[in-house]
């Protein structure tokens, strides 16, 4: 079994700690750096509008004084900090009664639903395609995918995005553009509801799981090819074991531990990525919720959301390096 | 045997290569997927300089051009700029679509309001309405040719009629299927094609061969100067890391670790909302804050495996600074490791300051690649069938991409002889 020690366990957890305080710091520092004050710079916008707001300054101060800007600035990021742990995100700026946290967590599901499914779609079939494209039993044609996945690699999700609304949705008219749900359905655990879902994310889990499909292929057969050549595989050979069983077991087993490193060091490009497709394709999840919050300049959503984002980050990494020694046993002695 | 490939540094590998070459030519730099990808970058980056000779660029103002122009080139698009129009309701779109004062004539209101009654304007009508009809929306020209290009698209309305096929140009017969209405609708407002605008206009009147001109350097500006910076800290703190190691190791690296798993793009979108409009120069300072970790992680490892090398005791023991041992000795030999990294980290800056327009919060003034693609979708140009406003600056952001990721992957095979080697035996 690989042991879990506690000493690893509390380095990763260390490691977590650390990462979301850093980008909780980043995200108070920004608007402190920034020129120009933005309750100021909403006042403006008022103003703007609607010709002459009554009482500006007074109205300045106590939005200053609501979110607690006359403290000093230790107390105001210990405040900061503290509120952001507790998910209290503060109230939004563009549609005030409602609370940025109900907000983010009504959109996350849809987020991280398509982001785990895409992700792990891609990261199973982009690893199997890259280790046969190493295997030497392969088929010619699978081998040949090789300057397919080399292409798509290169390409970012949300381009992906854009040309396969153009084709699939704007010429052949197979799948919805837009949304991630039909209108008129009784939300709930029902047949035409699922599969509304199930149809509207076709599109979007598509251009994620083919644009980084390519990254997985590509580094799995690197490894693959460094694997096939170590000498237990010779001997797994000689011992005349199935060429499945020396392709799992042997091959893929021990080329798949750097992928999941992999994993856990691009998932933030992979959420950034995630952002601009749903912007793309109007997925109603965090990356949507953001563009509005940037068209309204509603900072404290961005805010909210860029740190529930850092903070789903870092769990996922979390996770995934608390699994790691299962999958390989030498890692808690090596780093912990 | 690989465990002696794997022990073995890479120099005196290029030194067995150098060896056994065949010519001067069988030089490992001289990697096809390297050189490939340096011309495709070269191409992109030389555009601009070049482009400016033979082309203006004040037509990458908006209202320089005619709008909404589709590339000369493109098939099922004819000369004079007319489609066939199958179906009632892209009829009411193209209709509502050409602001002429005409609009309130009764002949051109009548394909939109019921199509399916409409007996087909006579034939007779057709040619006259493929020749003038698209003027009019472009030129704003004469309103008499109006209503025959309201007849016009009457006629070819009508569809299945094998007397109106004739009349209706060839070109478009392929692209305007009966199954597609919206797409025939939008490119029936489309201007007269011209090989002015080679690669067609949009719909602010920016001539798009201009905005590639300025744009696309500019991208790849960006991506360079913030790598290069990222690159250089870095390669710093990777050497320190590892070549002094203890707490100062331990500190950059949970540092790195830590940054590294922040999503990149997200903190720019709040910089991006405050600052409102970041400018080029500071978006690739801001980029290099987070492409850092990369290039340290690489660099530490690197040294590390190196550190007890024979020549790196060698050095030290004949009195070298650390200084000297770090770049004299040691650098060299991690040339390539570097610049693969190099070009890795140049496409992830490209990428972020793209998304970050894409997003609306880049530059705003001067036309980039990805506030192009903000411009087309905020105007619905995938909807409107506008291929060619999206698709060339993504076009030439996937030329730059690709090269720069098979430079990346050229400069591996380089550093790394193994996947060379392998790669020959993999084949055979």
């Amino acid at each position: 079994m690989g042991g879990i020690t506690w000493n690893y366990v509390l380095k990763r957890v260390g490691m977590w700690f650390l990462t979301v305080w850093l980008g909780t710091t980043i995200i108070f520092m920004i608007p402190r750096l920034a020129p120009g004050d933005p309750v100021a710079g909403v006042i403006s916008r008022m103003t703007a509008q609607s010709g002459y707001v009554e009482n500006s300054a007074q109205m300045i101060e106590a939005w200053r004084a609501r979110f607690g800007l006359d403290q000093p600035l230790p107390v105001q990021y210990l405040r900061y900090v503290t509120n952001s742990l507790r998910f209290d995100l503060g109230y939004s700026l563009a549609n005030f009664p409602s609370r940025v946290e109900n907000m983010v967590f009504q959109a996350l599901p849809w987020t991280v639903g398509l982001l785990l499914i895409a992700t792990l779609i891609s990261f199973v079939v982009g690893n199997t395609i890259g280790a046969l494209m190493a295997w030497e039993r392969t088929p010619g044609m699978i081998r040949n995918l090789l300057p397919m996945s080399l292409t798509f690699t290169s390409i970012p999700f949300f381009m992906l995005g854009i040309l396969l609304i153009y084709i699939f949705a704007f010429g052949l008219h197979w799948l919805p553009a837009s949304g991630s749900v039909g209108r008129g359905l009784t939300q709930g655990f029902n047949w035409p509801y699922v599969s509304s879902i199930a149809y509207h994310a076709i599109l979007p889990a598509t251009a994620i799981v083919i644009a980084s499909m390519g990254f997985w292929a590509l580094g799995m057969r690197g490894m693959m090819i460094t694997t096939a050549g170590e000498d237990y595989m010779i001997l797994a050979e000689a011992k005349g074991l199935r060429p499945s069983r020396i392709f799992w077991l042997y091959g893929v087993r021990n080329s798949i531990l750097p992928q999941v490193t992999a994993l856990a060091l691009g998932l933030g490009g992979i959420v950034g990525g995630a952002v601009l497709v749903e912007y793309i394709f109007a997925y109603p999840g965090v990356g949507y919720l953001l563009y509005q919050g940037i068209v309204t300049s509603d900072y404290t959503l961005i805010q909210g959301i860029v740190f529930m984002l850092v903070f789903t980050t870092a769990t996922l990494v979390l996770i995934l390096d608390l699994t790691y020694p299962l999958i390989d046993p030498r890692i808690t002695f090596e780093r912990g | 045997m690989s465990t002696t490939v794997q022990t073995a540094p890479a120099g005196d590998q290029a030194q067995t290569r150098k060896k056994s070459r065949i010519n001067r030519w069988d030089s490992p730099w001289l990697n096809t997927k390297f050189l490939v990808g340096l011309g495709m970058v070269l191409f992109i980056m030389l555009m601009g300089p070049i482009g400016r000779l033979v082309w203006s660029e004040a037509l990458s103002y908006p209202a320089s051009s005619p709008l909404n122009l589709p590339p000369p080139w493109a098939p099922g698009y004819d000369q004079t700029g007319l489609k066939v129009v199958t179906q009632t309701e892209s009829v009411s779109s193209a209709a509502t679509a050409t602001p002429a004062p005409a609009a309130s004539d009764a002949q051109a209101e009548a394909p939109a309001s019921g199509g399916t009654s409409m007996t087909g304007g006579n034939p007779l009508a057709k040619p006259t309405a493929a020749s003038g009809g698209q003027s009019t929306s472009m030129t704003g020209g004469n309103p008499l040719a109006k209503p025959t290009a309201a007849g016009g698209q009457a006629a070819s309305m009508t569809g299945g009629n094998p007397l109106a096929k004739p009349t209706t140009t060839a070109a478009s017969q392929t692209q305007a299927a009966p199954t597609g209405p919206v797409g025939a609708a939008a490119y029936a407002r489309f201007g007269v094609p011209t090989w002015e605008h080679p690669l067609g206009t949009e719909s602010s009147g920016r001539d798009m061969l201009a905005v590639l001109l300025v744009g696309a350097p500019r991208s790849l500006r960006v991506g360079l100067i913030a790598a290069t910076i990222g690159m250089l800290i870095g390669v710093v703190l990777g050497f320190t890391a590892g070549y002094m190691g203890g707490w100062v190791d331990a500190v950059i690296r949970t540092l790195s670790d830590a940054i590294i798993v922040i999503p990149v793009l997200a903190v720019l979108i709040v910089i991006g909302s405050y600052v409102k409009v970041l400018q080029i120069e500071n978006m690739a300072v801001l980029l290099a804050a987070f492409l850092w970790p990369a290039p340290t992680r690489y660099v530490r490892a690197q040294v590390l495996s190196m550190r007890e090398r024979g020549y790196v005791n060698m050095a030290r023991i004949s009195g070298a600074s650390s200084f000297s041992i770090m770049f004299g000795e040691m650098m060299p030999n991690m040339l390539p490791y570097i610049a693969a990294s190099y070009t890795g980290n140049v496409s992830a800056a490209i990428l972020a300051a793209t998304s970050l327009e894409v997003l609306g919060l880049g530059p705003t003034r001067i036309p980039t690649l990805g506030m192009t693609i903000y411009y087309a979708i905020s105007a619905a140009a995938i909807l409107r069938g506008m291929w060619w406003w999206w698709g060339i600056p993504i076009a030439a952001l996937v030329i730059v991409f690709s090269g720069l990721f098979l430079m990346t992957i050229g400069l591996d095979e380089i550093a790394n002889p193994r996947l060379r080697g392998r790669k020959k035996a993999a084949a055979a």
